[in-house]
Protein backbone atom coordinates (compact mmCIF):
# COMPACT_ATOMS: atom_id res chain seq x y z
CA UNK A 1 0.00 0.00 0.00
CA UNK A 2 3.12 1.86 0.81
CA UNK A 3 4.45 1.48 -2.70
CA UNK A 4 1.00 2.51 -4.12
CA UNK A 5 1.00 5.53 -2.36
CA UNK A 6 4.90 6.69 -3.29
CA UNK A 7 4.21 5.60 -6.68
CA UNK A 8 1.17 8.20 -6.86
CA UNK A 9 2.57 11.03 -5.24
CA UNK A 10 5.91 10.23 -7.61
CA UNK A 11 3.69 10.71 -10.38
CA UNK A 12 1.61 13.35 -9.28
CA UNK A 13 5.63 15.08 -8.32
CA UNK A 14 7.10 14.43 -11.87
CA UNK A 15 4.29 14.95 -13.93
CA UNK A 16 4.42 18.44 -13.71
CA UNK A 17 7.88 18.64 -13.80
CA UNK A 18 8.33 16.35 -17.18
CA UNK A 19 5.29 18.73 -18.31
CA UNK A 20 5.90 21.38 -21.13
CA UNK A 21 8.57 19.58 -22.33
CA UNK A 22 8.83 21.48 -25.51
CA UNK A 23 10.48 19.56 -28.15
CA UNK A 24 10.01 21.37 -31.19
CA UNK A 25 12.90 23.78 -32.83
CA UNK A 26 11.16 26.81 -31.65
CA UNK A 27 13.05 28.29 -34.06
CA UNK A 28 12.76 32.88 -34.39
CA UNK A 29 10.86 33.45 -37.09
CA UNK A 30 9.36 30.21 -37.71
CA UNK A 31 5.81 29.59 -38.48
CA UNK A 32 4.48 28.47 -35.01
CA UNK A 33 0.79 27.52 -34.59
CA UNK A 34 -1.53 25.12 -32.32
CA UNK A 35 -4.02 22.94 -33.29
CA UNK A 36 -7.44 21.76 -31.39
CA UNK A 37 -10.23 19.98 -32.72
CA UNK A 38 -13.91 19.33 -31.02
CA UNK A 39 -13.32 21.76 -28.04
CA UNK A 40 -17.15 23.01 -27.81
CA UNK A 41 -18.23 21.59 -24.47
CA UNK A 42 -17.43 24.24 -22.25
CA UNK A 43 -16.58 21.05 -19.82
CA UNK A 44 -13.49 20.79 -17.61
CA UNK A 45 -11.59 18.84 -19.41
CA UNK A 46 -11.52 21.92 -22.39
CA UNK A 47 -10.57 24.30 -19.76
CA UNK A 48 -7.78 21.67 -18.61
CA UNK A 49 -6.49 21.55 -22.33
CA UNK A 50 -7.07 25.29 -22.48
CA UNK A 51 -4.66 25.20 -19.86
CA UNK A 52 -1.82 23.59 -20.76
CA UNK A 53 -2.03 25.60 -24.37
CA UNK A 54 -1.39 28.69 -22.15
CA UNK A 55 1.46 27.05 -20.54
CA UNK A 56 3.08 25.43 -23.18
CA UNK A 57 2.70 28.82 -25.20
CA UNK A 58 5.18 30.69 -22.54
CA UNK A 59 7.66 28.58 -23.90
CA UNK A 60 6.48 27.90 -27.72
CA UNK A 61 4.99 31.74 -28.64
CA UNK A 62 2.45 31.07 -31.36
CA UNK A 63 0.44 33.53 -32.55
CA UNK A 64 -2.15 31.72 -34.46
CA UNK A 65 -4.35 28.07 -33.88
CA UNK A 66 -6.61 26.24 -36.20
CA UNK A 67 -9.96 25.04 -34.60
CA UNK A 68 -11.02 21.75 -36.55
CA UNK A 69 -14.78 22.10 -35.99
CA UNK A 70 -17.17 21.34 -33.51
CA UNK A 71 -16.52 24.63 -31.65
CA UNK A 72 -19.98 24.61 -30.11
CA UNK A 73 -21.51 21.34 -28.73
CA UNK A 74 -24.61 21.31 -27.10
CA UNK A 75 -26.92 23.51 -29.25
CA UNK A 76 -26.04 26.00 -31.94
CA UNK A 77 -24.44 28.55 -30.20
CA UNK A 78 -26.09 31.08 -28.46
CA UNK A 79 -24.07 33.68 -26.91
CA UNK A 80 -23.28 32.36 -23.92
CA UNK A 81 -22.21 29.24 -25.27
CA UNK A 82 -19.85 31.25 -27.35
CA UNK A 83 -18.23 32.93 -23.56
CA UNK A 84 -18.36 29.39 -21.98
CA UNK A 85 -17.43 27.04 -24.94
CA UNK A 86 -14.72 29.59 -26.39
CA UNK A 87 -13.84 33.00 -24.78
CA UNK A 88 -13.40 31.97 -21.29
CA UNK A 89 -11.31 28.74 -21.87
CA UNK A 90 -8.62 30.54 -24.26
CA UNK A 91 -9.49 33.91 -22.53
CA UNK A 92 -5.43 34.18 -21.54
CA UNK A 93 -5.01 33.09 -25.67
CA UNK A 94 -7.30 35.57 -26.68
CA UNK A 95 -5.87 38.38 -24.70
CA UNK A 96 -2.83 37.50 -25.98
CA UNK A 97 -3.75 38.28 -29.51
CA UNK A 98 -3.67 34.54 -30.53
CA UNK A 99 -5.69 34.81 -33.41
CA UNK A 100 -8.06 31.42 -34.07
CA UNK A 101 -9.05 30.45 -37.49
CA UNK A 102 -12.06 27.86 -37.28
CA UNK A 103 -13.68 24.89 -39.55
CA UNK A 104 -17.42 24.18 -38.78
CA UNK A 105 -17.97 20.41 -37.73
CA UNK A 106 -21.62 18.93 -37.81
CA UNK A 107 -22.33 20.41 -34.31
CA UNK A 108 -21.85 23.74 -35.90
CA UNK A 109 -24.13 26.50 -36.60
CA UNK A 110 -23.01 28.02 -39.75
CA UNK A 111 -23.92 31.52 -38.04
CA UNK A 112 -20.18 31.16 -36.24
CA UNK A 113 -19.00 32.30 -39.60
CA UNK A 114 -19.98 35.82 -38.78
CA UNK A 115 -18.40 35.84 -35.12
CA UNK A 116 -14.77 37.74 -35.61
CA UNK A 117 -13.13 35.14 -32.38
CA UNK A 118 -12.97 32.86 -35.49
CA UNK A 119 -11.46 34.97 -38.07
CA UNK A 120 -13.62 33.72 -40.95
CA UNK A 121 -15.02 36.69 -42.94
CA UNK A 122 -18.50 35.44 -42.80
CA UNK A 123 -16.81 32.58 -44.47
CA UNK A 124 -18.11 29.18 -44.44
CA UNK A 125 -14.55 27.78 -46.27
CA UNK A 126 -11.46 30.31 -46.63
CA UNK A 127 -7.86 30.62 -46.73
CA UNK A 128 -5.45 32.47 -45.31
CA UNK A 129 -1.41 33.40 -44.96
CA UNK A 130 -0.45 33.93 -41.18
CA UNK A 131 2.15 36.37 -42.68
CA UNK A 132 3.08 37.46 -46.06
CA UNK A 133 6.41 35.75 -46.53
CA UNK A 134 5.72 33.01 -44.54
CA UNK A 135 5.85 30.38 -47.31
CA UNK A 136 2.04 28.54 -46.06
CA UNK A 137 -1.25 28.59 -47.10
CA UNK A 138 -4.03 27.29 -45.05
CA UNK A 139 -7.07 25.99 -46.25
CA UNK A 140 -10.45 25.75 -44.18
CA UNK A 141 -13.14 23.73 -45.46
CA UNK A 142 -16.29 23.34 -44.31
CA UNK A 143 -16.66 19.52 -44.90
CA UNK A 144 -20.02 19.51 -43.48
CA UNK A 145 -21.23 20.91 -46.99
CA UNK A 146 -19.00 19.84 -49.95
CA UNK A 147 -21.08 20.92 -52.45
CA UNK A 148 -19.65 21.55 -55.73
CA UNK A 149 -19.72 25.16 -55.48
CA UNK A 150 -16.83 24.78 -52.49
CA UNK A 151 -15.00 22.30 -54.21
CA UNK A 152 -14.73 24.86 -57.15
CA UNK A 153 -13.24 27.66 -55.29
CA UNK A 154 -10.75 24.98 -53.02
CA UNK A 155 -9.24 24.64 -56.81
CA UNK A 156 -9.21 27.73 -57.45
CA UNK A 157 -7.67 28.89 -54.65
CA UNK A 158 -4.89 25.25 -54.77
CA UNK A 159 -4.21 26.76 -58.04
CA UNK A 160 -3.31 30.34 -57.42
CA UNK A 161 -1.61 29.50 -54.46
CA UNK A 162 2.30 30.03 -54.74
CA UNK A 163 3.19 28.64 -51.25
CA UNK A 164 5.01 25.55 -50.75
CA UNK A 165 3.43 24.76 -48.11
CA UNK A 166 -0.36 24.16 -48.46
CA UNK A 167 -2.20 22.73 -45.48
CA UNK A 168 -6.22 22.16 -45.28
CA UNK A 169 -7.78 21.71 -42.50
CA UNK A 170 -12.09 20.51 -41.99
CA UNK A 171 -14.03 18.48 -39.10
CA UNK A 172 -14.38 15.23 -41.12
CA UNK A 173 -11.16 12.94 -41.38
CA UNK A 174 -10.44 11.07 -45.00
CA UNK A 175 -8.17 9.09 -43.31
CA UNK A 176 -9.23 7.56 -39.49
CA UNK A 177 -9.48 4.14 -37.42
CA UNK A 178 -12.25 5.10 -35.09
CA UNK A 179 -16.09 4.30 -35.13
CA UNK A 180 -16.84 6.63 -38.01
CA UNK A 181 -13.53 5.41 -40.18
CA UNK A 182 -12.16 7.03 -43.19
CA UNK A 183 -14.97 9.07 -44.80
CA UNK A 184 -14.78 7.59 -48.36
CA UNK A 185 -16.94 10.11 -49.82
CA UNK A 186 -15.23 13.06 -48.57
CA UNK A 187 -11.74 11.34 -49.05
CA UNK A 188 -12.90 10.95 -53.20
CA UNK A 189 -13.42 14.29 -53.52
CA UNK A 190 -10.95 16.06 -51.93
CA UNK A 191 -7.62 13.44 -52.65
CA UNK A 192 -7.69 14.17 -55.76
CA UNK A 193 -7.21 17.75 -55.08
CA UNK A 194 -4.02 17.64 -52.69
CA UNK A 195 -2.26 15.09 -54.87
CA UNK A 196 -3.02 17.86 -58.04
CA UNK A 197 -2.01 20.72 -56.35
CA UNK A 198 0.30 19.51 -53.65
CA UNK A 199 -1.38 20.11 -50.19
CA UNK A 200 1.05 18.38 -48.09
CA UNK A 201 -0.25 18.35 -44.64
CA UNK A 202 -4.46 18.02 -43.62
CA UNK A 203 -5.91 18.50 -39.96
CA UNK A 204 -8.83 16.97 -39.43
CA UNK A 205 -11.10 16.36 -35.73
CA UNK A 206 -14.39 14.47 -35.74
CA UNK A 207 -13.16 11.35 -34.20
CA UNK A 208 -12.41 11.33 -30.55
CA UNK A 209 -9.13 10.78 -29.97
CA UNK A 210 -5.56 11.69 -31.80
CA UNK A 211 -4.14 9.37 -34.77
CA UNK A 212 -1.40 9.95 -37.01
CA UNK A 213 -1.76 8.45 -40.31
CA UNK A 214 0.83 7.22 -42.36
CA UNK A 215 1.60 9.39 -45.23
CA UNK A 216 -1.17 9.00 -48.01
CA UNK A 217 0.14 9.51 -51.43
CA UNK A 218 2.30 12.25 -50.37
CA UNK A 219 -0.51 14.08 -47.95
CA UNK A 220 0.18 13.64 -44.06
CA UNK A 221 -3.08 13.69 -42.43
CA UNK A 222 -3.53 13.81 -38.66
CA UNK A 223 -6.69 13.75 -36.68
CA UNK A 224 -6.96 15.66 -33.31
CA UNK A 225 -10.45 15.47 -32.29
CA UNK A 226 -9.79 15.41 -28.56
CA UNK A 227 -9.62 18.73 -26.98
CA UNK A 228 -12.61 18.43 -25.34
CA UNK A 229 -14.33 15.02 -26.15
CA UNK A 230 -12.36 11.84 -25.82
CA UNK A 231 -13.54 8.25 -26.60
CA UNK A 232 -11.84 5.98 -24.81
CA UNK A 233 -10.63 2.99 -26.62
CA UNK A 234 -12.20 4.26 -30.14
CA UNK A 235 -8.93 3.54 -32.15
CA UNK A 236 -9.20 0.20 -34.11
CA UNK A 237 -5.58 -0.01 -35.28
CA UNK A 238 -5.64 -0.35 -39.41
CA UNK A 239 -2.22 -0.39 -41.64
CA UNK A 240 -3.40 3.25 -41.46
CA UNK A 241 -2.39 4.23 -38.26
CA UNK A 242 1.01 5.39 -37.67
CA UNK A 243 0.04 6.34 -34.00
CA UNK A 244 -2.76 6.98 -32.04
CA UNK A 245 -3.89 7.68 -28.35
CA UNK A 246 -7.20 7.47 -26.89
CA UNK A 247 -6.70 7.47 -23.65
CA UNK A 248 -6.36 11.05 -22.94
CA UNK A 249 -7.22 14.71 -23.82
CA UNK A 250 -4.85 15.96 -26.25
CA UNK A 251 -3.74 19.28 -28.38
CA UNK A 252 -0.81 19.87 -31.39
CA UNK A 253 1.49 22.36 -31.45
CA UNK A 254 2.82 22.80 -34.94
CA UNK A 255 6.32 24.25 -36.31
CA UNK A 256 7.14 25.03 -39.94
CA UNK A 257 11.19 25.71 -40.74
CA UNK A 258 12.01 25.42 -44.36
CA UNK A 259 10.93 21.75 -45.62
CA UNK A 260 10.00 20.58 -42.34
CA UNK A 261 6.47 20.77 -40.38
CA UNK A 262 7.41 19.66 -36.65
CA UNK A 263 4.72 18.64 -34.61
CA UNK A 264 3.69 17.81 -30.82
CA UNK A 265 0.97 16.19 -29.82
CA UNK A 266 0.14 16.83 -25.57
CA UNK A 267 -1.96 16.20 -23.41
CA UNK A 268 -3.90 17.79 -20.84
CA UNK A 269 -1.18 16.59 -18.48
CA UNK A 270 1.32 18.00 -20.28
CA UNK A 271 2.58 14.78 -21.02
CA UNK A 272 3.98 14.78 -24.89
CA UNK A 273 2.41 11.89 -26.70
CA UNK A 274 3.91 11.95 -29.97
CA UNK A 275 6.07 14.36 -31.72
CA UNK A 276 8.11 14.17 -35.05
CA UNK A 277 8.65 15.82 -38.09
CA UNK A 278 6.84 16.13 -41.79
CA UNK A 279 9.59 16.27 -44.80
CA UNK A 280 8.30 17.38 -47.94
CA UNK A 281 10.66 17.01 -50.72
CA UNK A 282 11.09 20.03 -53.81
CA UNK A 283 7.99 19.04 -55.71
CA UNK A 284 6.01 19.89 -52.19
CA UNK A 285 4.69 16.33 -51.76
CA UNK A 286 5.38 14.65 -48.65
CA UNK A 287 8.54 12.41 -48.76
CA UNK A 288 8.01 10.93 -45.29
CA UNK A 289 7.36 11.54 -41.70
CA UNK A 290 9.54 10.70 -38.66
CA UNK A 291 7.67 10.34 -35.17
CA UNK A 292 8.29 9.58 -31.65
CA UNK A 293 4.82 8.23 -30.16
CA UNK A 294 4.89 7.11 -26.59
CA UNK A 295 2.07 5.43 -24.60
CA UNK A 296 1.51 7.67 -22.27
CA UNK A 297 1.17 5.65 -18.86
CA UNK A 298 -2.16 6.94 -17.39
CA UNK A 299 -1.37 10.19 -14.69
CA UNK A 300 -4.25 10.92 -12.08
CA UNK A 301 -6.38 13.93 -13.31
CA UNK A 302 -6.14 17.08 -11.73
CA UNK A 303 -8.87 18.12 -8.84
CA UNK A 304 -11.27 20.16 -11.09
CA UNK A 305 -13.74 21.65 -9.76
CA UNK A 306 -16.03 20.45 -12.36
CA UNK A 307 -17.35 17.05 -12.51
CA UNK A 308 -15.92 15.09 -15.49
CA UNK A 309 -17.83 14.90 -18.38
CA UNK A 310 -20.36 11.46 -18.94
CA UNK A 311 -18.80 8.56 -20.68
CA UNK A 312 -19.64 8.23 -23.91
CA UNK A 313 -22.29 6.20 -24.96
CA UNK A 314 -21.74 2.76 -26.31
CA UNK A 315 -20.55 2.12 -29.89
CA UNK A 316 -23.50 1.34 -32.06
CA UNK A 317 -22.29 1.72 -35.17
CA UNK A 318 -18.69 0.74 -35.89
CA UNK A 319 -18.13 0.60 -39.50
CA UNK A 320 -16.62 -2.40 -40.86
CA UNK A 321 -12.13 -2.00 -40.50
CA UNK A 322 -11.23 -0.81 -43.78
CA UNK B 1 -21.87 2.30 -62.53
CA UNK B 2 -23.09 4.81 -59.37
CA UNK B 3 -20.67 7.20 -61.74
CA UNK B 4 -22.18 6.38 -65.10
CA UNK B 5 -25.70 7.10 -63.57
CA UNK B 6 -24.47 10.51 -62.04
CA UNK B 7 -22.77 11.07 -65.03
CA UNK B 8 -25.39 11.07 -67.40
CA UNK B 9 -28.21 12.41 -64.87
CA UNK B 10 -25.79 15.41 -64.51
CA UNK B 11 -25.03 15.63 -68.38
CA UNK B 12 -29.11 15.96 -68.31
CA UNK B 13 -29.10 18.64 -65.93
CA UNK B 14 -27.05 20.56 -67.10
CA UNK B 15 -28.29 20.65 -70.37
CA UNK B 16 -31.33 21.37 -68.92
CA UNK B 17 -30.46 24.29 -66.75
CA UNK B 18 -27.99 25.87 -69.38
CA UNK B 19 -30.99 25.64 -72.00
CA UNK B 20 -33.05 27.58 -69.47
CA UNK B 21 -30.67 29.70 -67.81
CA UNK B 22 -31.75 29.17 -64.43
CA UNK B 23 -28.53 27.63 -62.49
CA UNK B 24 -26.87 30.62 -60.75
CA UNK B 25 -25.06 31.52 -57.48
CA UNK B 26 -27.01 34.94 -57.59
CA UNK B 27 -30.67 34.93 -57.28
CA UNK B 28 -31.07 38.50 -56.61
CA UNK B 29 -32.54 39.01 -59.78
CA UNK B 30 -35.25 37.13 -59.54
CA UNK B 31 -39.47 38.75 -59.55
CA UNK B 32 -40.71 40.11 -56.56
CA UNK B 33 -43.98 38.05 -56.69
CA UNK B 34 -45.03 34.99 -55.80
CA UNK B 35 -43.79 32.74 -58.36
CA UNK B 36 -45.83 30.99 -61.13
CA UNK B 37 -45.48 27.78 -62.15
CA UNK B 38 -43.77 27.21 -65.32
CA UNK B 39 -46.16 27.55 -67.80
CA UNK B 40 -46.82 24.68 -70.59
CA UNK B 41 -45.37 27.37 -73.47
CA UNK B 42 -42.31 28.14 -71.07
CA UNK B 43 -41.53 24.41 -70.37
CA UNK B 44 -41.59 23.26 -74.21
CA UNK B 45 -39.26 26.33 -74.81
CA UNK B 46 -36.99 25.73 -72.39
CA UNK B 47 -35.94 22.37 -73.27
CA UNK B 48 -38.13 20.54 -75.52
CA UNK B 49 -35.75 17.52 -75.63
CA UNK B 50 -35.26 17.20 -71.52
CA UNK B 51 -38.55 16.84 -69.16
CA UNK B 52 -36.46 17.59 -65.90
CA UNK B 53 -35.23 20.72 -66.89
CA UNK B 54 -38.48 22.20 -66.74
CA UNK B 55 -39.36 21.16 -63.30
CA UNK B 56 -35.57 22.50 -62.41
CA UNK B 57 -36.57 26.03 -63.96
CA UNK B 58 -39.65 25.55 -61.44
CA UNK B 59 -37.58 25.23 -58.87
CA UNK B 60 -35.05 27.51 -59.40
CA UNK B 61 -37.75 30.08 -60.24
CA UNK B 62 -39.60 29.59 -56.32
CA UNK B 63 -36.21 29.54 -55.07
CA UNK B 64 -35.30 33.32 -56.12
CA UNK B 65 -38.68 34.43 -55.32
CA UNK B 66 -38.11 32.69 -51.68
CA UNK B 67 -33.76 34.34 -51.50
CA UNK B 68 -35.30 37.82 -53.19
CA UNK B 69 -37.33 38.28 -50.32
CA UNK B 70 -34.62 36.92 -47.51
CA UNK B 71 -32.07 38.80 -48.99
CA UNK B 72 -34.20 42.45 -49.03
CA UNK B 73 -34.73 41.62 -45.54
CA UNK B 74 -31.35 40.74 -44.36
CA UNK B 75 -30.16 44.26 -46.58
CA UNK B 76 -32.23 46.54 -43.60
CA UNK B 77 -29.93 44.96 -40.75
CA UNK B 78 -26.66 43.92 -42.25
CA UNK B 79 -24.70 42.03 -39.68
CA UNK B 80 -21.69 44.17 -38.51
CA UNK B 81 -18.00 42.96 -38.95
CA UNK B 82 -17.20 42.65 -35.34
CA UNK B 83 -20.91 41.35 -34.29
CA UNK B 84 -21.09 39.91 -30.98
CA UNK B 85 -22.57 36.74 -30.53
CA UNK B 86 -25.48 38.10 -29.22
CA UNK B 87 -26.22 40.21 -32.13
CA UNK B 88 -25.62 37.41 -34.50
CA UNK B 89 -28.12 35.61 -32.33
CA UNK B 90 -30.44 38.46 -32.14
CA UNK B 91 -30.41 39.03 -36.16
CA UNK B 92 -30.52 35.42 -36.70
CA UNK B 93 -34.54 35.56 -34.80
CA UNK B 94 -35.54 38.59 -36.29
CA UNK B 95 -34.56 37.56 -39.75
CA UNK B 96 -36.40 34.70 -39.04
CA UNK B 97 -39.44 36.13 -37.33
CA UNK B 98 -39.74 38.75 -40.48
CA UNK B 99 -39.88 35.75 -42.84
CA UNK B 100 -42.55 34.37 -40.82
CA UNK B 101 -44.95 37.45 -41.53
CA UNK B 102 -44.29 37.64 -45.14
CA UNK B 103 -44.68 33.71 -45.81
CA UNK B 104 -47.14 32.71 -42.98
CA UNK B 105 -49.15 31.51 -45.85
CA UNK B 106 -45.54 28.93 -46.87
CA UNK B 107 -46.25 25.06 -46.69
CA UNK B 108 -44.80 22.13 -48.11
CA UNK B 109 -44.73 21.98 -51.59
CA UNK B 110 -44.04 25.35 -52.43
CA UNK B 111 -40.65 25.43 -53.63
CA UNK B 112 -40.40 21.10 -53.18
CA UNK B 113 -43.44 20.89 -55.25
CA UNK B 114 -44.58 16.82 -56.19
CA UNK B 115 -42.63 16.87 -59.43
CA UNK B 116 -39.12 18.33 -57.58
CA UNK B 117 -39.51 16.42 -54.93
CA UNK B 118 -39.77 12.83 -57.06
CA UNK B 119 -37.14 14.32 -59.13
CA UNK B 120 -34.91 15.15 -56.64
CA UNK B 121 -35.84 11.29 -55.36
CA UNK B 122 -34.38 10.02 -58.71
CA UNK B 123 -31.44 12.07 -58.39
CA UNK B 124 -30.33 10.77 -54.96
CA UNK B 125 -31.34 7.09 -55.74
CA UNK B 126 -28.03 6.26 -57.06
CA UNK B 127 -26.28 7.47 -53.93
CA UNK B 128 -28.65 6.02 -51.41
CA UNK B 129 -29.04 2.42 -53.46
CA UNK B 130 -26.23 2.22 -55.14
CA UNK B 131 -22.67 1.07 -54.51
CA UNK B 132 -21.75 3.74 -52.63
CA UNK B 133 -25.35 3.59 -50.69
CA UNK B 134 -23.29 1.96 -47.20
CA UNK B 135 -20.89 5.20 -47.39
CA UNK B 136 -23.90 7.85 -48.00
CA UNK B 137 -25.90 6.36 -44.82
CA UNK B 138 -22.42 6.21 -42.95
CA UNK B 139 -21.89 9.62 -43.92
CA UNK B 140 -25.55 10.38 -42.33
CA UNK B 141 -24.77 8.84 -38.92
CA UNK B 142 -23.68 11.01 -36.35
CA UNK B 143 -21.89 10.47 -33.52
CA UNK B 144 -22.56 7.73 -31.47
CA UNK B 145 -25.41 6.97 -33.45
CA UNK B 146 -27.50 10.64 -33.20
CA UNK B 147 -28.65 11.97 -35.91
CA UNK B 148 -31.04 14.92 -35.99
CA UNK B 149 -34.42 14.58 -35.22
CA UNK B 150 -36.32 17.29 -36.05
CA UNK B 151 -40.45 17.33 -36.20
CA UNK B 152 -40.45 19.30 -39.85
CA UNK B 153 -42.96 22.30 -39.91
CA UNK B 154 -42.69 25.28 -42.73
CA UNK B 155 -41.28 28.32 -40.86
CA UNK B 156 -40.26 26.57 -38.20
CA UNK B 157 -36.66 26.55 -36.46
CA UNK B 158 -34.23 23.74 -36.92
CA UNK B 159 -34.16 23.22 -32.98
CA UNK B 160 -30.86 24.26 -31.46
CA UNK B 161 -30.76 21.01 -29.54
CA UNK B 162 -30.41 18.77 -32.90
CA UNK B 163 -26.72 18.41 -34.88
CA UNK B 164 -26.94 19.60 -37.99
CA UNK B 165 -26.71 16.52 -39.75
CA UNK B 166 -23.56 16.41 -42.52
CA UNK B 167 -25.08 16.52 -46.18
CA UNK B 168 -23.43 13.93 -48.24
CA UNK B 169 -21.12 15.18 -50.72
CA UNK B 170 -21.84 12.86 -53.52
CA UNK B 171 -25.72 14.04 -52.57
CA UNK B 172 -24.95 17.83 -52.91
CA UNK B 173 -22.96 16.80 -56.68
CA UNK B 174 -26.31 15.34 -57.81
CA UNK B 175 -28.14 18.40 -56.64
CA UNK B 176 -29.19 21.50 -58.47
CA UNK B 177 -27.02 24.27 -56.76
CA UNK B 178 -28.25 26.34 -54.33
CA UNK B 179 -27.39 29.97 -53.39
CA UNK B 180 -25.10 30.60 -50.27
CA UNK B 181 -28.43 31.44 -48.41
CA UNK B 182 -29.93 28.23 -47.78
CA UNK B 183 -29.16 24.56 -48.07
CA UNK B 184 -29.68 21.25 -48.05
CA UNK B 185 -29.69 19.19 -44.56
CA UNK B 186 -31.34 15.99 -43.59
CA UNK B 187 -32.96 15.08 -40.95
CA UNK B 188 -34.32 11.64 -39.67
CA UNK B 189 -31.86 10.03 -42.13
CA UNK B 190 -33.91 10.57 -44.74
CA UNK B 191 -36.05 14.08 -45.04
CA UNK B 192 -34.68 16.46 -47.40
CA UNK B 193 -34.89 20.15 -45.75
CA UNK B 194 -34.39 23.03 -47.60
CA UNK B 195 -32.83 25.39 -44.45
CA UNK B 196 -32.08 29.51 -44.52
CA UNK B 197 -28.79 29.49 -43.23
CA UNK B 198 -29.17 32.86 -42.21
CA UNK B 199 -32.55 32.27 -40.57
CA UNK B 200 -32.09 29.03 -39.40
CA UNK B 201 -35.81 28.09 -40.11
CA UNK B 202 -37.41 25.45 -42.10
CA UNK B 203 -38.21 26.48 -45.87
CA UNK B 204 -39.50 23.22 -47.01
CA UNK B 205 -39.02 19.51 -46.78
CA UNK B 206 -39.25 16.35 -49.00
CA UNK B 207 -40.01 13.66 -46.45
CA UNK B 208 -38.72 10.25 -47.29
CA UNK B 209 -36.50 11.82 -49.43
CA UNK B 210 -34.24 8.76 -49.14
CA UNK B 211 -35.54 5.44 -48.89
Amino acid sequence: MRRVLLSILLLALTGPLAAQELKLPNKDGSVKFAVVGDTGTGGSDQYAVGKQIVNFRAKFPFDFAIMLGDNMYGGQGGPKDFAKKFETPYKPLLDAKVKFYAALGNHDNPNQRSYTGFNMNGERYYSFKPSLNAGVRFFALDSNYMDPKQLEWFEKELAASGSDWKIAFFHHPPYASGMHGSDEILKGQLEPLFIKYGVNVVFTGHEHFYERIKPQKGVQYFVEGSSAKLRKGDINPTGLTAFGYDSGYTFMLAEIVGDELFFQTVTAQAQTIDSGVVKKGTDNRVVGTAGQGTAAKPVPAAPSAKPAAPPSKPNTQRPTPK
Amino acid sequence: MTELIRSVLALTLAAGMSGCGMLRQDTAKGTDTVPEPVSAEQKATAAPSNPDSAIVEDFNARLDNYVKKQRALLKDSPVAEDATPAQIKARQDTLAAELRVIRKNAKQGDIFTPQVAELFKRLMSPEVKGPDAKETKQALSEEDGETAKVNLVVNAPWPTSEPLTTTPANILANLPQLPMDVEYRISNKRHLVLRDVDANIIVDFIYNAIR
